[in-house]
C-alpha cells in the first residue's frame, strides 16, 4: 500500500513536471510567433509605403499644397498620421509608429485629421 | 533525513535541466522566426527618386525661369541649398551644381557631404555589395540649359546638377 502510494505519488510528481515544461515551451514560441507576425503580413511594408509616399509629395510640393489621405485605403486603416522635427510618421492596423521617413522642404508641413481624411497642409 | 537531502538534491539538479531544455527551445524558436523575419522583410529605396527631385528644387531656385543671376548667387558657393533656397533637413544630400558658359566653369556650387560620392562608386561593384543593397546611395545627374546674367548681359549657360542621398538609417 505504501509502495503504490508512493510510485502514484511519484508519477503525478512527473506529470506536473512535465505540464510546466509543455506550458512554458507553448509560452515562449507564442512570444517569439507574436513578435514576427507582423512582418508576415506586411503591415510593416504597408507602413513603410505610405510614409515614403507622403515624404515624397511634400518633397515635390510647392506652398498651398493639400494632400489627403483616406483614413481606410487600400493599405489599411491610418489610425496615425504626423509629421514631427523633418519626419513622417504613419500607423497603420494598428501597428505601433516606426521611426517614420525624412523629407525635405522649405515650407511648414502640418497633418490634421477631418472626418475620414488626413490632410497634410503645406504652407 | 538522508533521504531529504537527496530529494533536495534531485530538485535543484531538476531545476538546472529545466533551464537548459528551456534555453535550448528558445534558441530554436529564435532560429526559426528569426530566419522567417528576414525573409518577409523588405526594404522600399525611394533615395533615386529623392535626388531626382532635389536637384528640380536646386535648378527652379537658383534659375527661377530658366535665368541665373550670377551675383544674386555668388555668396552662396557653400550651403547654397539652406541660405539661398531656405531648404531643410539636409544631412543626408550632398549637391553638387556646376554652372558653366561654352564648357567653361562659372561657378561652382556645393552642400554636403562629398563622401557620399564615393560610396555611391563603391555600390558599382553589384557583386561586392549584394547583401547592403538597402545603404546604396540615390543617385541623380542632369544638365540643364539656362541663360546666364552677369554685368547686365545675358548668355547661353548649362547647369550640371548631381544629387547624391545617403541612407536614412
Amino acid at each position: 500500500m505504501k509502495l503504490q502510494t508512493i510510485k502514484s505519488k511519484k508519477g503525478t510528481n512527473v506529470m506536473y513536471q512535465v505540464l510546466i515544461h509543455l506550458i512554458l515551451i507553448a509560452l515562449i514560441f507564442a512570444m517569439f510567433f507574436l513578435a514576427s507576425v507582423n512582418k508576415v503580413n506586411s503591415r510593416t511594408v504597408k507602413q513603410q509605403v505610405l510614409e515614403k509616399q507622403t515624404a515624397l509629395l511634400i518633397d515635390s510640393a510647392v506652398s498651398g499644397t493639400t494632400i489627403s489621405v483616406f483614413k481606410n485605403n487600400k493599405y489599411g486603416r491610418i489610425d496615425d498620421l504626423h509629421v514631427k522635427e523633418g519626419k513622417v510618421y504613419a500607423s497603420v492596423d494598428g501597428l505601433a509608429i516606426s521611426k517614420g521617413y525624412p523629407y525635405f522642404t522649405k515650407y511648414s508641413v502640418s497633418v490634421d485629421l477631418d472626418g475620414d481624411k488626413w490632410y497634410v497642409r503645406i504652407k | 533525513m538522508k533521504l531529504k537531502k537527496i530529494n533536495k538534491k534531485a530538485a535543484i539538479g531538476e531545476g538546472i535541466l529545466m533551464i537548459y531544455r528551456l534555453f535550448l527551445v528558445a534558441l530554436i524558436a529564435i532560429i526559426i522566426l528569426g530566419v522567417s523575419a528576414i525573409f518577409y522583410d523588405y526594404y522600399i529605396n525611394v533615395r533615386d527618386v529623392e535626388a531626382r527631385i532635389m536637384a528640380k528644387q536646386a535648378v527652379n531656385c537658383l534659375a527661377p525661369e530658366g535665368v541665373i543671376d550670377l551675383n544674386r548667387i555668388k555668396a552662396y558657393e557653400q550651403g547654397f541649398l539652406k541660405d539661398l533656397c531656405g531648404i531643410n533637413n539636409l544631412e543626408r544630400f550632398y549637391v553638387k551644381v556646376n554652372v558653366s558658359e561654352s564648357n567653361n566653369q562659372v561657378i561652382l556650387l556645393q552642400q554636403g557631404d562629398s563622401g557620399a560620392a564615393w560610396i555611391a562608386e563603391l555600390f558599382k561593384n553589384k557583386n561586392l555589395v549584394s547583401k547592403i543593397e538597402k545603404y546604396e546611395p540615390g543617385h541623380f545627374k542632369q544638365d540643364y540649359p539656362a541663360n546666364l546674367v552677369r554685368d547686365g548681359k545675358s548668355v547661353r549657360s548649362n547647369i550640371n546638377v548631381e544629387v547624391f542621398v545617403n541612407n536614412e538609417f
